[in-house]
């Protein structure tokens, strides 16, 4: 090992996607070095794209077809140019087929050795190979076919966990309480690991129901120097996936940190390893347990970089040149507290299921580290993971950094698909989390608030920042008389009225204004008086009666508008002040214009249709006539059949309108 | 172009009168604008909510763009008079889908949207403002017919007395079909919304329009009533089948669109309006549309109650032009007469402001520069504030007859539009042949405590509301080759301490207020 030579990295191909590839990037770009990006065609228009000096298309939709196909990331390595890989974390990162072909191909490779990432991949050897080097594990059995599935489970002991041996991520995991669900368990287990990683070698592991996930990131060279940076705490999680992690742990005290990372360096020896990789273990009452070694840079890894102040991509590219760390342990020490949410793409209403689709508005807020891979109008696809960003906070105190991080969220505007903002916010907040009670059963325990329900001001404030932005937004627009001040009259009308929807709840605003500065507005019979300091289309300073606020606001005609205040994001939907009859029309069902006789029919009972779908033609005066699809909607019966002769105003299709299908 | 430095002390004592004399009147002013949005009252108002009905501010106000502009003409005609002030209609010019219109009807809340001599007055004015203009015409009609009540405001109820009382604006009512039928001949677009009963001679109204949109279950358009077929042909027919929308719409072909309910015609109207592609006539303002630099709410301390107490135009036009910005005009000759270039809300305006009686030579500089500003197409903008044509031997024998007589020629045939405001006096002869009112089409504002003496009336106004300048933007009324003066009675502006006479007085005389 003391033979290793520096081989400077010149550009650096992420083969990954959105925030950690542009993650690497930015780290990268610090260093001077070129960047090159690989792209899925769905993600042309993220971030991480154009961030790489170059991106290379690797023409397909799935994973599949793109990230984990290493023959097409070859490809792109050799056309670009590209002297080194990050494989960052997911998709390639642990695999040792991919390290190995990216060496071979004489590029380096930032990441463990080879059979560091082999030993790792199949948990329970590597639990074998920890208990090896006198490093506790828990209890568990593999699952063969033969197998006594009761007894092996009698014998790691209740509650049980199934896990997948490549397992990763929380896929291919369930928690079995009772003998009578194990079964169930071990199938489900089975098939999503199968489809996951295309193994589905399962293995049960004794649980702890209110134990900690902490884990202990280390980092070694080529030359056999190895140190551990401390622990992070992952105990928040939902679906076995974190959402909340911090650093340092609030239950490990010195001693304890001690132990583990000594355990954590013996893990590291063992394997031989180098570069960035993670101990995890479960923690319970000043006892530890190894879990896994993830062989690659974590997700969280932000949080140690915070506290230790080291940029741990730096520290891989470098290891990978073959540059000595240049620090042992005793020059690592950790300053203040760092917390880190995973803002997700996903409904906490429903059980926290991922909804992807297209992030209208992301504004993220700068009081915090924000590392994200997304901009306003980015696709999150379902094909991949619905992570959003990450949001780092960094402050003096554990209390002060949740605080923090709590603000930053909220004042963080994110809007268009379900996310989990305000369930990350309240969590922050709770008396449980700040007092450090965080245990993996925490939000089952705990159980915060799922969604945000703004107050009545709040509200209220929030439709009259939204109204005075949309006036503006009309006086810059109108194409006459665009001098005169906004609602002029020179006699007593009518107010200015509409009606705002906010979840079920509808709002009704009026407002008077005479010259665009002040306003007599008045929501749901509560009256205001307000001052206009300063507006364009999407921020306002207002003075509302005694309280002065700044709110961003996007404005959205026909859907959604966003309002960002002192309180956060209330989303609003602006109700149309006209509505057109033809919705109603259709419960009657779609006639025939005028005598004629059926070409087509193009749908039947039961289909759901878009508005604008052809439903059927129509052939009069030797003419084709399309009948489409008013709205929405599902038919409920085709009335006629080809070949029939119709008469005017006879009904040809009967359609139920999707209306409160959703 | 220099900016006017203003010497207006407004630690005064004098302005500080002025200012709380005028804020008084802005208050009466205040209160009789309320009193005219009451429109019939809320008994009636809520009778007509229950029946899904709505007064007719509030159809404008659904019709109007959001957050645009809305000049209401005469609203405060009728006040009194036997009849409720603003007399139960309202027009005005607004804009719908981008467009500027003229938008007009019946108050289906006062005595159920009765013609009278006052609203049959406002309603012309609107299609004479629809035509120089060349805006859209939109009217909302509902309408029970002729007031034979005399507006219920007390003396005879009995209907033959008020058809002879009526006789009047039934022939003018003619001219209303007439006009709106002109309007199609000069492609200038009209529309209907039949709100409701429009029948006998109001069925034209809807029947000479070019685009007609009918109310379901609310209009009734036919030449007879029920009553009035049963008593013509002993026909029993039901309203619906005599004029229901679905009728007309159905059957008749009078009505092009049918709406489901009066929301529902509002948006077909702007439906309309939006494929018109529509611009009015006239260019767009052209220049910096910058507020005054003086505070145009100080206008309310330059105008004292005493109106013998004169005060310098110059100070009135700083604080109504764009920027404070005035080129004036010989100011060494004839000094009686300010004249001078500015641009209010972008648009040029020439500008002539009494300061002291007409001189001969006042007169012939008014002249010179009317020509001057239709050699350029500039629009006239007079501020009034006059006690009349000079007179005295010397005053004769240095020519103020001949050259009054140029003045009024000018005046005569300027083509250029005219917009007059009443800022203090307007006495005389003087006032009279100034602006020509009653033969030439001005919009007509009166800023607050001015005087109008002719007809002894002393309307006021509210100061900035007031600047002419909206108005002129917001209108750009164009001068008309005809006089017409019998039939444009438009009170806009009334209030103040002598006003004895009533509106009927001045519409009557023919005067003209907006």
């Amino acid at each position: 090992m003391e033979n290793v030579t520096i081989k400077p990295i010149r550009k650096i191909l992420v083969a990954n996607r959105g925030e950690i590839a542009s993650r690497v990037f930015r780290t990268a770009n610090e260093m001077g070095i070129s960047t090159v990006a690989v792209f899925a065609d769905g993600d042309l228009g993220l971030p991480f794209v154009s961030e790489a000096d170059l991106a290379i298309a690797l023409k397909g939709q799935t994973s599949r077809e793109t990230y984990l196909d290493i023959d097409k990331i070859l490809g792109a390595c050799h056309k670009s140019g590209a002297d080194a890989v990050h494989p960052g974390y997911g998709f390639l990162s642990e695999n040792a087929e991919f390290a190995q072909a990216v060496m071979d191909a004489g590029l380096t490779w930032i990441g463990p050795p080879v059979g560091a990432i082999q030993q790792m991949g199949d948990k329970l050897a590597a639990k074998a190979l920890m208990n090896g080097a006198n490093v506790p594990t828990l209890a568990a059995v593999e699952l063969a076919d033969d197998t006594n599935i009761a007894e092996a489970a009698e014998q790691v002991g209740y509650p049980v966990l199934v896990k997948a041996t490549a397992g990763g991520g929380g896929r291919g995991m369930r928690v079995v309480e009772n003998p009578s669900d194990l079964e169930a368990a071990i199938e489900g287990a089975k098939r999503e690991a199968g489809s996951a990683f295309g193994n589905d070698t399962v293995f049960l592991e004794r649980w702890l129901t209110s134990s900690r996930h902490v884990e202990i990131q280390i980092l070694g060279d080529l030359h056999g120097n190895i140190v551990h940076f401390f622990e992070r705490e992952c105990s928040i999680q939902r679906r076995h996936q974190k959402i909340i992690e911090e650093a340092p742990s609030p239950a490990v005290d010195q001693s304890l940190r001690e132990r583990m990372g000594s355990a954590a360096i013996s893990a590291a020896n063992q394997l031989g390893y180098s570069s960035a990789g993670t101990v995890e273990f479960l923690v319970s009452r000043n006892e530890f347990w190894f879990l896994e070694v993830n062989t690659r840079l974590q997700v969280e890894h932000p949080v140690t970089e915070e506290i230790t102040g080291y940029d741990l991509v730096r520290e891989q590219i470098r290891i990978a040149e073959g540059e000595h760390l240049g620090y042992g342990q005793l020059d690592l020490s950790i300053n203040g507290h760092a917390i880190e949410a995973r803002l997700y793409a996903e409904d906490p209403a429903r059980g926290f299921l991922p909804s992807p689709g297209t992030l209208s508005i992301w504004v993220p807020s700068g009081l915090a580290r924000i590392d994200s891979g997304v901009q306003s109008g980015s696709k999150v696809s379902p094909e991949f993971d619905p992570m959003i960003a990450k949001v780092i906070a960094h402050a003096p105190s554990r209390r002060e950094a949740a605080f923090k991080l709590a603000r930053a969220l909220e004042s963080t505007s994110v809007h268009g698909i379900s996310n989990n903002r305000d369930f990350l916010v309240a969590t922050l907040r709770t008396p449980e989390f700040l007092a450090g009670a965080t245990t993996t059963d925490f939000i089952e325990r705990v159980a915060p608030p799922l969604a945000k329900e703004a107050s009545d001001q709040e509200l209220f404030d929030a439709v009259i920042a939204l109204a005075i932005c949309a006036q503006c937004e009309r006086r810059w627009g109108a194409t006459v008389l665009s001098h005169i001040p906004s609602g002029w009259r020179n006699s007593h009308m009518p107010p200015e009225r509409t009606k705002y929807k906010y979840g079920e709840r509808e709002l009704e605003l009026e407002y008077r204004t005479n010259d665009g500065r002040q306003f007599e507005a008045s929501v749901d019979g509560n009256e205001f008086e307000v001052s206009v300091l300063h507006v364009v289309a999407d921020h306002v300073e207002l003075l509302i009666d005694d309280r002065h606020m700044e709110f961003e606001v996007f404005l959205d005609d026909d859907e959604v508008s966003l309002v960002h205040g002192p309180a956060g994001d209330v989303a609003l939907t602006e109700l149309p002040r006209f509505i057109l009859p033809g919705a109603a029309e259709i419960e009657g069902g779609l006639t025939a214009p005028m005598p004629g006789k059926v070409l087509t029919t193009a749908v039947s009972a039961g289909d759901s249709v878009s508005a604008g779908q052809l439903l059927v033609i129509l052939e009069a005066m030797k003419m084709e006539h399309r009948i489409t699809a008013p709205v929405d909607g599902k038919i409920a019966n085709v009335s006629v059949q080809v070949g029939d002769q119709v008469n005017k105003d006879d009904i040809l299709i009967e359609m139920e309108s999707a209306e409160g299908d959703d | 172009m220099a900016v006017i430095a203003s010497r207006l002390d407004t630690r005064s004592e004098t302005y500080l009168n002025n200012r709380q004399n005028n804020l008084e009147k802005l208050t009466q002013l205040e209160e009789l604008y309320a009193e005219a949005a009451k429109g019939g009252g809320e008994e009636s108002v809520s009778r007509l909510a229950s029946r899904g009905k709505m007064v007719i501010r509030e159809r404008i106000a659904w019709v109007l763009d959001r957050d645009s502009p809305f000049l209401e003409i005469s609203p405060l005609a009728a006040w009194r008079s036997n009849y409720v002030v603003g007399s139960g209609f309202v027009v005005g010019i607004g804009v719908i889908e981008g467009v500027e219109c003229v938008i007009l009807g019946h108050d289906p809340s006062v005595r159920a949207g009765a013609f009278n001599a006052f609203n049959s007055k406002k309603l012309m004015r609107g299609l004479e403002i629809a035509r120089e203009n060349r805006m859209p015409y939109v009217q909302f009609v509902e309408s029970a017919g002729a007031d034979l009540g005399g507006g219920g405001g007390g003396g005879s109820s009995d209907p033959e007395q008020g058809m002879r009382r009526e006789t009047g604006h039934f022939a003018e009512s003619g001219r209303l079909f007439y006009e709106i039928t002109e309007l199609s001949k000069m492609r200038i677009p009209t529309i209907s919304i039949a709100f409701g009963a429009s029948t006998a001679g109001g069925a034209y109204q809807p029947g000479m329009s070019d685009y007609n949109i009918f109310v379901k279950n609310q209009a009734m358009v036919a030449l007879g009533s029920p009553p009035l077929v049963k008593m013509a042909t002993g026909e029993d027919a039901e309203n619906e089948e005599l004029g229901g929308a679905d009728m007309h719409t159905a059957i008749s072909g009078l009505g092009d669109y049918f709406a489901e309910d009066e929301m529902d015609g509002i948006r077909l109207c702007r439906e309309v309006v939006r494929h018109l592609n529509w611009r009015k006539d006239g260019p767009e303002p052209s220049l910096p549309p910058d507020p005054p630099v003086y505070d145009p709410d100080e206008l309310l301390g330059i105008v004292g109650e005493d109106l013998t107490i004169p005060f310098d135009i110059r100070e009135v036009i700083a604080r109504v032009v764009d920027g404070s910005r005035f080129e004036e005009f010989k100011p060494r000759y004839g000094p009686t007469l300010v004249t001078g270039w500015a641009s209010i809300h972008g648009y040029p305006v020439g500008i002539l402001g009494n300061n002291g009686p007409l001189m001969s030579e006042s007169a012939e500089k008014a002249s010179q520069f009317i020509q001057l500003c239709n050699q350029v197409d500039v629009s006239l903008l007079f501020l009034h504030n006059i006690t009349g044509y000079v007179v005295g031997a010397s005053f004769e024998q240095s020519g103020i007859t001949k050259n009054g007589s140029k003045m009024i020629n000018a005046v005569t045939n300027s083509t250029v539009p005219h917009f007059s405001v009443i800022a203090g006096a307007s006495y005389g002869a003087g006032k009279l042949w100034y602006e020509w009112t009653c033969l030439w089409d001005p919009f007509h504002i009166h800023l607050a405590d001015s005087q109008d003496s002719r007809d002894g009336t002393t309307p006021a106004g509210r100061s900035n509301d007031h600047r002419a300048a909206t108005c002129c933007s917001a209108s750009r009324p164009r001068i008309r080759r005809r006089c017409q003066c019998q039939t444009c009675g438009r009170c806009r502006v009334l209030a103040g301490r002598e006003i004895q006479r009533t509106v009927r007085d001045i519409a009557n005389n023919g005067r003209c207020h907006d």
